[in-house]
């Protein structure tokens, strides 16, 4: 069985496309569409890695960090996608505990090398 | 589907290729209608936005393969701007390389979107994109625009910038802003000496942008240029070129920037030219205002002399008062503070006035005057008036200027003399009218007595204190004709002048505030209560109030008094009078038409009235209302109205809880209204109707 990982992300399309790149990377992916969903599926499993870009509805990506690190208490590694200019959602993250960021437009082959990473740590 | 494509690998197994082979018929069967074509595309430029790296090229190949790119050729034919716009946009979004000849032509097209459009796409799909761009607009680059342009060209791949200095000659001076800007940008130096002739342009803004080049690359050849066309330029260019001037200039430019701190006369220039000369030789302008001589510091204060510490506090003691102080004082003799002045300021060395310019020296003493000779120079004043009134013309030799002081470093009387020559030709040119005193008659002046000063020092003013009538305490400063001549009115014994406050109680304090309210906002109406009030009320105060407003409004409407039977019933006035005249004249035109459709016997005399008045349509109106009344009034009909009026107005009965009244029926067929046919819709279908 392979690697779990939560995948966050509203845009369905791009999210199609790193799912199956991930899966085809030999992971278990779990789609979310929203930070509501994310927040449910957290309190019943545990992933080995997330995936999660920073704007979403209802939940954002850095409340995500802030909720699996201070209110869970776990560390599982989390990395982020954020678009380009987003200094300062950046900075937050990796304040809060993020562990990696990329940044928009993905290269799902750049993101599977960077997971590979975090998990291989 | 399109997953499978972007991330299909030559390293798959043959059940996977043999997948991916199926796709690809599969989907050039989708792409077949039209609509699905449509759709492929906009996924495809979704995804374009959201994906980098290899899987963005695999797309792009994607894109082509299918064949979609014909799509947005076709666009580009069609007829309609926003057409053509968005074939420009997918064709430069995919990056279709073979669009770029068929793009080339729009880059002058009449319209803006388009044009600029195909100038994106160019400069975006080949490296020669921006030559040919420069080579062949015809229109002006935008800012907006060359910011996108260069925008692209940044995010190039492997960009190598053409020299845009073969751009500097180019006749469009907008391609030529351009190129300069690109210049700066790619920091291609190779073109001074067009840079330095660009510095000479009649556009401003290329001016400004030439100077910057200069400034960047450090052309000291443009110094002399700068300087040059310093003087003819407008504010931005002279402080643009101080701040070049101030990054490579020298110490050999000192001279130019201080003539241009000498002459230039707004502050923001003048305070740049003094920055660029602290830039070029710092700390070149100190302090200097208010600054003590080094000879001030340089003996030792311990060590001087007791001369030396005098002269200092004679420096510190002698000044120039400029206003004379005079102070009366009753026995004491003093001299006369003008001469004295005078004498003062010769004596005095003002060449250290700035030091303490306004305190007064201990040892002058102001001068007094005694009354008697403030009195003697009165007198003479008015003697020289009653005997000549008119203001004699002097000339300036005559006129003595002793009064004023002057602080100056010379001698003053060679001052006074210069001014006196200098103004040699002023003349104080006025005077009197020669008329003034015949028509005004004898003057006033004339007529003075004068007073005998030695009379008013004899009046014992003591006198006032001492005990005695009126007439003895005044009689000493009165002639005995004067106090024979006036009436002192006394006053009557039998006066009853109380000062003593007045208490009403509270019932009477309310009808008093009562009665000013009335006073304030009532009118004939409240006669009849005032009569009320008048039986009941005994304080004579509120009786007297009463009795004043009885007045006041029986004076407005002397023929309709109330009596006290009829308390309620209203004065037989029309109620159109007080509008008819306040309004303006089509207004009257509409109240006399209401009075011709429902007037009674009441608006007869206010038609009368109208019928006097001069305008024609207006009597016309007022004759056809009249007879329409009369015909009323003598029908009847008028006094039934009146009656059946007056009966609706009586309130003589109590309002009591019945059950509802039937309301009357409106004119829809169905009955009742609207709101009722509403509210009796069925819940239900309410709900099936609006979902």
């Amino acid at each position: 069985m392979g690697k779990q990982v939560l995948l966050a992300d509203d845009d369905q399309l791009l999210a199609s496309l790193i799912n199956f790149r991930l899966k085809k990377g030999g992971y278990e992916v779990h789609h979310s569409v929203n930070g509501k969903e994310v927040k449910e599926y957290l309190q019943h499993h545990k992933p080995d890695i997330i995936v999660s870009d920073i704007m979403m509805p209802y939940f954002s990506g850095i409340e995500l960090i802030d909720f699996v690190r201070n209110e869970l208490n776990l560390t599982t590694p989390i990395i982020i996608i954020s678009s380009a200019g987003n200094e300062q959602n950046v900075l937050s993250a990796f304040e809060l505990g993020a562990n990696d960021f990329i940044t928009k437009p993905v290269s799902p082959t750049e993101l599977l090398v960077r997971v590979a990473r975090e998990l291989n740590k | 589907m399109i997953r499978e494509f972007l991330f299909y690998e030559d390293s798959n197994n043959k059940e996977e290729k043999k997948n991916y082979l199926d796709l690809k018929i599969q989907i050039r069967e989708l792409i077949k209608d039209s609509f699905d074509r449509k759709i492929l595309t906009e996924i495809l430029l979704d995804l374009r936005k959201d994906l980098s790296g290899q899987s963005q090229e695999v797309l792009l190949k994607l894109y082509v393969d299918l064949g979609l790119h014909h799509d947005a050729y076709d666009k580009l034919t069609s007829l309609r701007w926003p057409t053509i716009s968005k074939g420009i946009l997918e064709l430069t979004a995919m990056n279709v390389s073979e669009s770029y000849g068929m793009i080339l032509k729009l880059i002058n097209h009449r319209n803006g979107t388009i044009r600029k459009q195909a100038e994106l796409a160019i400069v975006n799909l080949k490296e020669e994109g921006i030559s040919f761009f420069l080579d062949n607009t015809k229109y002006k680059i935008s800012e907006w625009q060359q910011l996108k342009l260069l925008d692209v060209l940044r995010h190039k791949e492997n960009f190598t910038p053409p020299q845009f200095s073969l751009w500097l000659t180019s006749n469009n001076t907008h391609v030529v802003l351009f190129s300069l800007r690109l210049i700066k940008y790619y920091k291609q130096s190779d073109a001074i000496k067009s840079i330095v002739t660009l510095l000479k342009h009649k556009n401003n803004s290329i001016k400004m942008e030439a100077i910057d080049c200069t400034k960047e690359f450090y052309v000291f050849e443009g110094l002399a240029t700068l300087k040059l066309i310093y003087w003819k330029s407008n504010m931005g260019v002279k402080i643009a070129i101080l701040d070049a001037i101030g990054e490579i200039g020298s110490n050999d430019d000192l001279e130019f920037l201080k003539i241009a701190a000498q002459k230039e006369k707004i502050h923001n220039i003048k305070s740049k030219v003094l920055g660029t000369i602290n830039k070029i030789e710092p700390e070149h302008y100190v302090p200097t205002k208010n600054i003590q001589d080094l000879s001030y510091y340089s003996k030792d204060s311990e060590s001087a002399t007791e001369e030396e510490l005098q002269n200092q506090a004679c420096l510190l003691e002698e000044h120039v008062n400029t206003e004379p102080v005079v102070r009366l004082q009753n026995e004491a003799e003093a001299e006369f503070v003008g001469q004295e002045i005078e004498d003062k300021i010769g004596e005095i060395d003002i060449s250290n006035s700035d030091e303490h310019p306004l305190e007064v020296s201990e040892k002058e003493e102001a001068s007094v005057l005694t009354i008697q000779q403030l009195e003697e120079i009165t007198l003479e004043h008015d003697q020289r008036l009653i005997e000549n009134p008119f203001v004699e013309e002097k000339s300036l030799e005559q006129l003595s200027f002793d009064f004023l002081p002057v602080i100056v470093e010379n001698d003053i009387q060679v001052i006074q003399e210069e001014m006196m020559e200098e103004c040699s030709d002023f003349n104080i040119g006025f005077s009197l009218d020669e008329d003034f005193h015949q028509e005004t008659g004898d003057s006033s002046i004339e007529n003075i007595e004068q007073v005998d000063l030695e009379d008013i020092e004899a009046i014992d003013w003591n006198i006032l204190f001492n005990s005695g009538t009126l007439e003895e305490k005044i009689a000493p400063f009165f002639e005995k004709d004067e106090i024979a001549n006036e009436k002192v009115s006394e006053f009557p014994e039998n006066h009853n002048l109380s000062i003593s406050p007045i208490f009403l109680d509270d019932a009477d304090l309310e009808t008093m505030v009562l009665l000013e309210d009335i006073d304030d906002l009532g009118d004939e109406r409240e006669l009849a209560l005032l009569h009320q009030l008048l039986k009941e009320e005994s304080s004579p105060i509120i009786v007297d109030r009463v009795n004043e407003l009885i007045e006041k409004f029986s004076q407005k409407y002397s023929d309709d008094i109330l009596t006290e039977e009829k308390p309620f019933e209203r004065h037989d006035k029309s109620v159109f009078e007080a509008l008819f005249e306040l309004s303006d004249r089509e207004t009257r035109i509409v109240l006399l038409n209401e009075m011709a459709a429902s007037g009674g016997a009441k608006e007869i005399s206010l038609v009368k009235r109208v019928l006097n008045e001069k305008d024609q349509e207006l009597k016309k109106l007022a004759q056809i209302a009249l007879e329409k009344i009369s015909e009323r009034k003598s029908s009847g009909a008028q006094q039934e109205f009146d009656q059946q009026l007056s009966h609706l107005l009586r309130i003589d009965f109590e309002l009591t809880l019945e059950s509802g009244a039937e309301t009357p029926q409106t004119n829809r067929p169905s009955g009742g209204t609207l709101f009722d046919h509403l509210c009796s819709f069925p819940n239900n279908f309410y709900n099936s109707k609006n979902g």
